[in-house]
């Protein structure tokens, strides 16, 4: 008979190299756990800088992000057809916005307040996202990535006396669209404009410092 | 003006500034972010709009923009966040709990529900069963690849079957939220 399984009394005996076996089970169960209760209110989890959506999908590392900061908020979302974050913070007389989202091509969106149906396209992601908001949006620049039906540009946003330059890149992969949106706040402030080259270095540093996996 | 706050289906205190709070706390915008000294029937405005953004038309949403971006002079992270929040609706319509419909809200109740029915007809969450075997197992035989795949499969299949319970409560904790309310707002637009 296999000591390990041996009673005494009521005490089992584990061997010391089934001792190692036992706290690593115990570990990842206490690592699983703990991410869930990091951030009660999302849905995935944010350690230390790095924010890991529930499927593992969608990874970003937020260093350089000041998410101690009272004005910073992140947010997400999960479902089987699509993962997102947002997070932001105040810099200066600027509110820096990032969307990260990961979403199931040719799902249908629909707007309650017209019941139109948005095809999930390359084509669609971004102008569906601005079909919503009463800004006035004209093209800064558009460029198209070397993935196939991938993309990237600056927008010029205006509402009123108040206006910005939000940046995108989208591209479809396996199925799957993925986006990095940066949307500084609009503001009539002119300290808070940012130029196009901020914008293109704010939205280039979140494409590279968010990962997207798939085949999960 | 179009009174937002009438067609909201939460309660609110009498006192602006309380509401404030209050629609800020359902929203997820921090306390400290909210304007000191102001027009609260302006703040109140705005997260009333924001709650009921999804469900207006355009001439509205441009009457609650107009009311967020009469803050970002004064208070550039409470506009920016309200930014930020408005932004999460466009993108999945069903990211903020509080701006779904309490017929959405329904629907997601009962979707979890049935998985809840299966679970039990199954016999409690078979992921669970699965976790104690594996467990078991790594600890009689050593972590083998098989024994910790097993192990990983059978969390997973509890992570699945907790995520399905806890967004089911989460609406359905959202709808109690607002059933209370209801009388107190009749003329509510999202129900």
């Amino acid at each position: 008979m296999d000591e390990s399984y041996t009673m005494d009394g009521s005490i089992l005996r584990i061997l010391p190299s089934q001792l190692t076996s036992l706290i690593f089970a115990f570990l990842l169960l206490n690592f699983l756990g703990g991410k869930a209760l990091a951030r009660p209110q999302l849905d995935g989890s944010l350690l230390e800088t790095t924010y890991t959506s529930p499927s593992g999908r969608l990874s970003c590392t937020l260093s350089g992000i000041p998410i101690d900061s009272s004005t910073f908020f992140i947010d997400d979302s999960s479902n089987p057809e699509f993962e997102g974050v947002s997070f932001g913070y105040q810099t200066g007389e600027s509110y820096l916005v990032w969307i990260i989202r990961l979403q199931k091509e040719g799902w249908k969106d629909v707007s309650p307040a017209t019941l139109d149906e948005f095809p999930v396209s390359s084509n669609g992601y971004i102008p569906y996202f601005y079909s919503g908001l009463p800004y006035e949006i004209s093209e800064l620049s558009q460029k198209a990535l070397s993935e196939p039906g991938g993309s990237t540009g600056l927008l010029k946003v205006q509402f009123g006396s108040a206006r910005q330059v939000h940046g995108y890149w989208v591209r479809p992969i396996e199925g799957w669209l993925q986006s990095v949106q940066f949307l500084p706040g609009l503001t009539s402030i002119p300290n808070g404009i940012l130029d196009e080259s901020e914008v293109r270095l704010g939205l280039n540093r979140m494409v590279k410092q968010c990962g997207f996996t798939l085949g999960k | 003006m179009t009174n937002f706050i009438e067609m909201i289906p939460y309660e609110t205190p009498e006192r602006k500034r309380e509401a404030a709070f209050k629609l800020a706390n359902i929203i997820g915008i921090s306390k400290a972010l909210i304007p000191r000294n102001t027009d609260y029937n302006r703040v109140v405005a705005s997260l009333a709009g924001i709650i009921l953004y999804r469900h207006l038309d355009g001439s509205r949403r441009r009457e609650v923009m107009e009311m967020v971006h009469s803050f970002s002079t004064s208070h550039r992270a409470f506009c920016g966040q309200m930014e930020g929040k408005i932004a999460n609706l466009l993108v999945q319509a069903r990211w903020e709990k509080w701006s779904l419909t309490n017929k959405e809200l329904e629907e997601i109740v009962e979707a979890h529900r049935k998985f809840g029915r299966l679970s039990s007809i199954v016999g409690a969450n078979p992921g669970a069963y699965g976790v104690g075997a594996a467990t078991w197992s790594i600890i009689k035989h050593g972590a083998s690849t098989g024994g910790i795949v097993g192990f990983a499969v059978s969390v997973i299949l509890v992570g699945v079957g907790e995520a399905s319970y806890q967004q089911g409560e989460s609406a359905s904790a959202e709808l109690q939220s607002r059933h209370k309310a209801i009388p107190a707002n009749r003329n509510s637009l999202i129900n």
